[in-house]
């Protein structure tokens, strides 16, 4: 409840301040950069529903719901699209099976992508084509008390890979609307989880979890990370050139190193965009 | 519309390959169950080389007995009594109905009585953060009864001033940790920094080793990680020292008289410490139940495994006697031995 608080306060002092620096413009297209580009930052929060099977945890699904603050900053030219998006939660996630109460595991996760595309110069019954690259980096710490000193687990992954997104322009109550589907699968990944049976050698004072964190390091293509990141998007111009996006986002995981972890979460989310 | 339809649906169709992505989850029968949790244990437990069975025939033995109509409370039972070949006090095996530990019903003595040191030994003694301390018969004397509670190196200072510069007659310090059964082990730590004698060069400690699980074969085993502990270069407890333990200091508290057992300087008297040194791993089965399993192996810098106890510089027992006469025959040795 204090986390929820804490979001909706920071979201609303961020509106606040990015409100004052929105400047109205009659351009139905939003303000310009002196270079020509559309610029927006996004601030913004919904819904998460993430489903867990690790098996460095549980051989059982673990669930739950929580809330995930956005923020990200988008650049559109005429040829060319560039964003970065920020989303992070933390959340308890759970199952009741076996009689033994609720079991709780608490899961926070943070990921940060950073996409830059092309349009291609295809255009199919009104839809727009963009293709290019997403540099992306996700961390997911889960502690699950119940499995006493093996309770700490985390998975990273900072990775490469192609991305591409489909747009379509409408007019809605006389307003330019798009609704956008973004379509990221990275190819090659540096990625980490804890050593076998999840230990942490905290036994020993000149221990470094940074150096146990490096030591597990890998990196690989499909066989060991694969993800597939699906967003649409509906954004609905406002008069000032600012627009309000709704989303809502599938992100699935699969990684492998001693033991697999799969990992999906849709969320649904709402997000002011900020032209300036 | 249409368009805007079909890039939806395209879009959502994706999230509903989520099902086809996942794994489904392990099955919930008895045999399924089962087959979890010895693999679980075939695959994680550290102590097969010191037992003497082989736990390949304990699977021929014991799956022949689960059927997939047997009850939970049957399946129970076949399971913690598989379980208790092991005569590990670290296997933990959890239900809604019932739970099974091993017992170590093994006629280990007190050697230490709380109300006893009370009422003759503690009486007017000062309290220090988590210290009880004193001075017995020009002897310094200090409880420290859980490594759970703080310290922090302020406490340290007013204790090994009081007894090494305020006390000109003092003729030796006991550190007793008789029934701590652990906790943090950073307060270990800083303990053992201010152990051993004051050097104008910095020592550094084998506090301990330790080797860990590392893979699902039997020998998959960690090298022995040693931990090295530096000597804190401030002022030292006093060189005569005796530490004080029995049969109920476990845990971390036990992994620190390994540590205060590398000092040359340290003599331990009392009882063989308790086990409970390792890294304990909780595991789930498909339905929910739960076994916990030791996964490390800790042992002393001449590699005697700690989890089998610390014996002793000098054996000694409470006396009945004495006890009825108010007296801790451990701690009444260690000081006539200091006095001497």
């Amino acid at each position: 409840m204090n986390y929820c608080k804490r979001t909706v306060v920071l979201l609303f002092s961020s509106i606040i301040s990015f409100t004052s620096y929105a400047q109205y413009s009659e351009d139905d297209g939003g303000i310009e950069s002196p270079n020509g580009y559309l610029r927006y930052v996004e601030v913004g929060a919904g819904a998460t529903y993430p489903t867990m099977y690790d098996e460095a945890i549980s051989p059982i699904v673990y669930n739950g719901l929580g809330t995930m603050p956005i923020i990200g900053y988008t650049k559109v030219s005429q040829g060319t699209l560039s964003d970065v998006v920020i989303t992070a939660s933390s959340m308890n996630i759970s199952h009741d099976k076996g009689g033994l109460g609720k079991v709780k595991m608490k899961l926070q996760r943070a990921a940060i992508d950073y996409r830059f595309m092309f349009d291609i110069p295809v255009e199919m019954r009104g839809v727009d084509f963009k293709a290019g690259a997403i540099l992306s980096a996700m961390f997911n710490y889960k502690e699950a008390p119940h499995l006493l000193d093996a309770s700490t687990v985390y998975d990273y992954a900072s990775s490469i890979g192609l991305t591409g997104r489909a747009l379509k322009e409408f007019v809605f109550r006389q307003k330019t609307c798009f609704l956008t589907w973004d379509l990221s699968i990275p190819f090659f990944a540096h990625l980490s989880r804890p050593y076998y049976l999840n230990r942490k050698e905290n036994l020993d004072p000149d221990n470094k979890a940074v150096k146990d964190f490096f030591d597990n390091a890998a990196t690989g293509s499909f066989g060991k990370f694969f993800r597939i990141n699906s967003k649409l998007g509906l954004w609905y111009r406002l008069e000032n050139g600012n627009a309000v996006k709704l989303g809502y986002q599938w992100d699935y995981y699969r990684m492998k190193t001693i033991n697999k972890v799969y990992f999906a979460d849709h969320s649904l989310y709402l997000s002011f965009m900020f032209n300036f | 519309m249409k368009k805007l339809i079909l890039i939806i649906l395209v879009a959502l169709s994706f999230a509903s390959c989520e099902k086809l992505l996942m794994p489904d989850p392990e099955g919930t029968s008895p045999n399924e169950v089962f087959e979890n949790l010895w693999r679980t244990i075939d695959e994680g437990y550290i102590n097969f080389s010191e037992k003497s069975l082989d736990w390949d025939s304990i699977y021929a033995e014991y799956q022949p007995r689960i059927f997939d109509t047997m009850t939970d409370e049957q399946l129970f039972d076949t399971c913690a009594e598989m379980l208790a070949l092991l005569e590990e006090p670290y296997i933990n095996f959890r239900t809604p109905f019932s739970e099974y530990n091993y017992v170590d019903f093994k006629p280990y003595k007190e050697n230490f009585n709380r109300y006893l040191m009370e009422r003759n030994y503690w009486r007017g003694a000062e309290k220090t953060g988590p210290f009880i301390h004193t001075i017995i018969d020009s002897i310094g004397y200090v409880y420290y009864g859980d490594f759970d509670q703080e310290i922090n190196e302020s406490q340290l200072d007013i204790i090994i001033n009081k007894y090494r510069f305020d006390n000109d007659s003092l003729k030796g310090f006991i550190f007793d940790i008789r029934n701590n059964s652990g906790g943090d082990i950073e307060n270990a730590f800083t303990l053992l920094k201010r152990m051993g004698i004051d050097t104008t060069y910095t020592i550094t400690n084998v506090i301990y080793k330790t080797i860990y699980k590392d893979g699902k074969e039997k020998d998959n085993l960690s090298d022995a990680q040693t931990a090295y502990l530096e000597q804190s270069t401030k002022t030292k407890f006093p060189k005569r020292f005796i530490l004080l333990t029995n049969r109920y200091v476990t845990g971390t508290a036990a992994l620190f008289t390994s540590g205060a057992s590398s000092y040359s300087n340290v003599r331990i008297y009392g009882d063989t410490t308790g086990g409970g040194v390792g890294r304990v791993v909780g595991h789930e089965l498909p339905n929910g139940w739960r076994v916990t399993y030791p996964a490390s192996i800790s042992l002393t810098d001449d590699d005697r495994n700690i989890e089998l106890g610390i014996a002793p510089d000098r054996q000694i027992d409470i006396d009945p006697a004495d006890e009825d006469n108010g007296k801790d025959t451990i701690l009444e040795e260690a000081i006539r031995d200091l006095l001497q």
